[in-house]
């Protein structure tokens, strides 16, 4: 694929999920968080309702489960650590739930506030997962720029990306040259090895980031990311907006 | 012939006050290549980012007679373009197509034109079939290529390259030679590559510890041992296989 037809042809994606415009994408992802962070603790029927909506979304978007969970895995830990200072909470009843109207069991308040952040969280960073994947990330700093996210956010996250892959090889050069040289040491003496390199990698980061700003002055940038690709609002979006937020608000009026 | 860079009494010291450029005066004319020579930190970067309101030193630097001042740098960056030392400075963009458009994006050209401009500039430099391509995902050598249509495709009438043969491949390297050899207008190449130099330069100024210690046809530096050698250089070995062909005959 080559010259002009580029652009019509990064436009052409595979699933339902892929054509909704980004910055819909992000609205309903913000929508949904809302609904999701409200949602009382003990409302675990509404919890399993915001699951099986993920997963149909995960379904239209033709995306790999296994890409989803390996994703999450990595965060999980993070949501975990947050989530356990809910466990040490001073006032720690013991807690009737329905669940469904089927059964109902007992459980610890904290333990319940506990499952239920971590859950909340998880949902809304499946849901982030499954936007990001369906997103070609050029589209993405786009409609955060047409949702008035602060300039300095958009570039902070567009080079984070675009430079993790050049600056994880300075890590590993940096990484190599200390290797070379290592045969072995005191576990104090390897700490003071290691802020060396933390501090050589964060002298060439801003040094590099000197040089592309450099590169990018040269080419006549003046701090406006300008971009070819429109971000028009079709008939698609908004039906599908219209009917993912009635589905939750069906969910959270229940 | 006409001038289309002049600098007068140019002085420039970074912040830290650890390098200088002093009194450099020189004088480039429209179409010629034209090469800045030096050991390494001899201030050839500094006197290339100067040329187009990077740095702004204090003198007087005129652009196709546009004296450089603050107000009218854009206007000057489009005059001049920068090929840097090192593609992965350059290169920036999820896509080879992006990094190629960004510059004509910036000058506000329509969308037809931009995407006339990136294509003709990936033709340019043999790149056309990666248009589509993640630039982390290339050779060194095909990142250069790459950094050089990021240039072509803004049009400039002054073309500068910052060691453009700093970590290639013989393969690569000779490449890149016809490239800048079929490139039209005018070319300013900084580069310690002095085999390059005499290849494919008309005219050279010498620079070291940021003063112009000579300037002159190409023969009449790249061949002065003495200069060379004093200045931490070598005379290129292209340049001593010529003269003493020239001399056989």
């Amino acid at each position: 694929m080559t010259e002009a037809n580029f652009l019509k042809d990064k436009n052409k994606k595979k699933s339902f999920l892929y054509n909704i415009n980004p910055a819909i994408k992000l609205i309903i992802l913000i929508i949904f968080t809302i609904f999701v962070v409200t949602t009382k603790s003990y409302e675990l029927n509404k919890f399993i309702l915001y699951l099986l909506l993920i997963i149909l979304l995960i379904i239209i978007s033709k995306i790999s489960i296994k890409k989803i969970i390996l994703n999450f895995l990595n965060i999980l830990p993070f949501l975990v650590i947050v989530s356990l200072s809910i466990l040490f909470k001073k006032s720690d009843e013991l807690l009737k739930i329905n669940f469904f109207n089927l059964f109902t069991f007992y459980i610890r308040e904290n333990l319940l506030n506990f499952f239920s952040m971590l859950f909340k969280s998880s949902l809304s960073i499946i849901f982030l997962t499954i936007i990001i994947l369906t997103t070609e990330f050029n589209f993405l700093i786009k409609s955060l720029e047409k949702l008035y996210i602060p300039k300095f956010f958009i570039l902070t996250i567009f080079f984070v990306y675009r430079y993790l892959f050049v600056l994880s090889k300075e890590i590993k050069r940096i990484e190599i040259a200390r290797d070379s040289r290592y045969f072995g040491g005191a576990f104090i003496r390897q700490i003071k090895v290691y802020a060396n390199i933390i501090a050589v990698f964060l002298l060439r980061s801003i040094e590099r980031s000197e040089r592309i700003y450099y590169s990018m002055l040269s080419r006549c940038y003046d701090g406006n990311i300008r971009s070819l690709y429109d971000l028009e609002f079709s008939k698609k979006d908004i039906i599908f907006s219209f009917i993912f937020v009635s589905i939750i608000l069906l969910i959270k009026l229940i | 012939m006409k001038k289309v860079i002049e600098i007068k009494n140019l002085n420039y010291s970074y912040q830290n006050g650890n390098f200088k450029l002093k009194d450099i005066n020189l004088d480039i004319y429209e179409n010629e290549t034209f090469g800045i020579i030096g050991p390494n930190g001899s201030g050839k970067t500094t006197l290339i980012l100067n040329l187009n309101g990077i740095l702004i030193g204090n003198g007087e630097i005129k652009i196709l007679e546009i004296k450089i001042n603050r107000k009218n740098i854009n206007e000057i960056r489009k005059k001049i373009g920068i090929v840097f030392q090192n593609p992965d400075d350059q290169l920036f963009s999820l896509t080879v197509f992006d990094d190629v458009a960004f510059g004509p994006l910036n000058l506000g050209l329509d969308k037809e034109n931009i995407i006339d401009r990136v294509n003709e500039a990936l033709k340019e430099v043999n790149m056309i079939d990666f248009i589509n391509y993640f630039p982390e995902h290339l050779s060194f050598g095909e990142k250069k290529k790459i950094s050089i249509a990021t240039v072509l495709s803004m049009k400039p009438d002054i073309m500068i390259f910052d060691e453009p043969t700093i970590g290639l491949d013989p393969h690569s390297r000779k490449n890149l030679l016809n490239i800048l050899k079929n490139l039209k207008g005018t070319k300013i190449i900084a580069s310690h590559d002095l085999d390059m130099i005499y290849e494919l330069c008309d005219r050279v100024v010498l620079i070291n510890d940021g003063k112009i210690i000579k300037i002159g046809e190409k023969n009449e530096i790249l061949l002065d041992k003495k200069l060379l050698e004093d200045n931490f250089l070598e005379v290129p070995l292209t340049a001593i296989l010529k003269k003493n062909l020239t001399n056989k005959n």
